[in-house]
């Protein structure tokens, strides 16, 4: 009876803890932080020979391939030098146009590099670990970023490692917008390679293929960054809402590398004006980010 | 002490397995934790006190490196060598069906642990169709998977140890 007693009691005491914890109001013990400096540098270790191997591999195919295709590549690099020249072109036009715009370029000092190591051991939650902390200056919040578009934010950092949550995480949301048509919405993971395009309102005419961007409105992520472009949507008669699903811009499964911005982010003041833009207007000409980093 | 280094070996190595990119999400939802393997071989071959304490340390690096609320893995974890070591009691541990239903048993106790923390954390409208799919895979992967690899555990250290004797006593002889 005794030995009953205790088990429920235990029983009660670990699951008031765990739904303490879920709500996320347990002091930061530093167990974590140590536990991490420990298995880190294995994760490292491990990650980059799998790197190294899976790079030795690749570049046997690529030479057999490369063998194949060296005669025809020859006459396309004699048609690409003539186009080299009209981009050079371009390009001087294109410097003129930034000036032009008050475009502000990403200073090299803005974003950190950082290898992914280590991925959650559960598929219940969607994270990475990177090689980068709180010596690299990483603090909590910060957007993280590849060139295909938003990967996540840092939710947790140790001194040389920090712990990212993914956009495809259920405990993630981004403010976002259509690029066309700048319907507004929240983009929410829901733990596959597919999100969710919630609350955006019945009236707004999308369709599949429109690309969605971050509307800067979180003040997280910079506006104009891409997440992802609608693979599917329902609509319900009885419902306010569309029910659009996404396809994420990033391919989480291939994910080496990423870049922390670590430039403290004001949200968009004009973000909520240019969101009301009607449909039609041009969404290219908006600076962006994303449209910086693609650069 | 050739034991600790040998069950060290093999977190070590489950735990980067489980948190490399070798796997692509499809397959990383399909798969049961690993580390339960290690659990379950645990609980099941050694009663000692220093067991509960090495399960302990099991779910706490796997707390620390995951996104879940800390707790979840160490909760699973400590349940589970509880219920294995009042089981085993009845059943020898090797027994083919024993082991088939504290695989699933495990995984499943496991991923209850999740689902209550999403439910306490995040309401019911964070459970969705496709957890319920990842359960039921896991489960039945574990099926097969689990009682597979305590087995093929259980060989390899019996090996490890016999190698180890081997080598002493050649030590010993030629000392």
């Amino acid at each position: 009876m005794l030995l009953l007693i205790v088990i429920v009691f235990f029983v009660m005491v670990n699951f008031i803890v765990l739904t303490v914890s879920s709500k996320d109001k347990l002091p930061d013990t530093g167990i974590e932080e140590v536990v991490i400096a420990l298995t880190s540098p294995f994760q490292m270790a491990f990650s980059r020979t799998l790197t190294a191997v899976r790079g030795v591999w690749q570049d046997y195919f690529a030479i057999v391939s490369a063998a194949k295709e060296n005669p025809k590549l020859k006459r396309e690099l004699a048609r690409a030098m003539e186009s080299v020249s009209q981009c050079k072109e371009l390009e001087l036009e294109n410097t003129r146009l930034r000036k032009f715009v008050h475009f502000q370029d990403i200073e090299e000092d803005t974003v950190v590099a950082a290898k992914v190591i280590g991925r959650d051991p559960s598929p219940w939650f969607r994270t990475i670990m990177i090689d980068k902390g709180a010596k690299d200056g990483l603090t909590r919040g910060l957007p993280v970023l590849v060139s295909e578009g938003i990967v996540g934010q840092i939710v947790a950092v140790s001194n040389r490692y920090s712990r990212v949550i993914l956009i495809t995480d259920r405990n993630s949301a981004v403010d976002a917008l259509v690029q066309t048509s700048r319907a507004r919405g929240i983009v929410k993971g829901n733990d596959t390679e597919l999100c969710s395009f919630r609350y955006v309102l019945r009236k707004n005419k999308i369709e599949p293929g429109e690309m969605i961007i971050s509307s800067g409105l979180d003040g997280v992520f910079p506006k104009g960054l891409r997440i992802g472009w609608v693979v599917e949507l329902k609509e319900n008669s009885s419902q306010l809402f569309q029910e659009i699903t996404l396809k994420t811009c990033v391919d989480f499964d291939r994910l080496e590398e990423v870049l922390v911005s670590i430039k403290p982010f004001e949200p968009d003041q004009d973000a909520e004006q240019s969101s009301e833009l009607q449909p039609g207007q041009d969404p290219r000409q908006e600076p962006g980010l994303a449209n910086a980093i693609a650069q | 002490m050739i034991r600790f280094f040998f069950y060290l070996c093999l977190f070590l190595l489950f735990f980067l397995a489980q948190t490399s990119n070798l796997w692509c999400s499809y397959l990383s939802n399909q798969r049961f934790d690993l580390l339960l393997v290690i659990v379950l071989s645990l609980s099941l071959k050694f009663s000692h006190i220093r067991i509960l304490v090495a399960v302990f340390l099991l779910g706490v690096a796997m707390d620390s490196v995951s996104g879940g609320p800390f707790g979840l893995y160490l909760s699973a974890y400590v349940w589970i060598y509880v219920l294995i070591r009042s089981l085993k009691a009845f059943v020898h541990f090797q027994n083919i069906a024993f082991l088939l239903c504290i695989g699933v048993i495990a995984v499943v106790m496991k991923n209850l642990f999740f689902l209550f923390v999403l439910i306490m954390g995040k309401g019911l409208d964070a459970v969705y169709y496709n957890d319920l799919t990842t359960m039921a895979s896991q489960a039945a992967w574990s099926v097969v998977g689990v009682p597979l690899l305590v087995l093929l555990i259980d060989r390899l250290e019996q090996a490890v140890l016999v190698m180890a004797e081997k080598t002493f006593q050649q030590h010993l002889y030629r000392g």
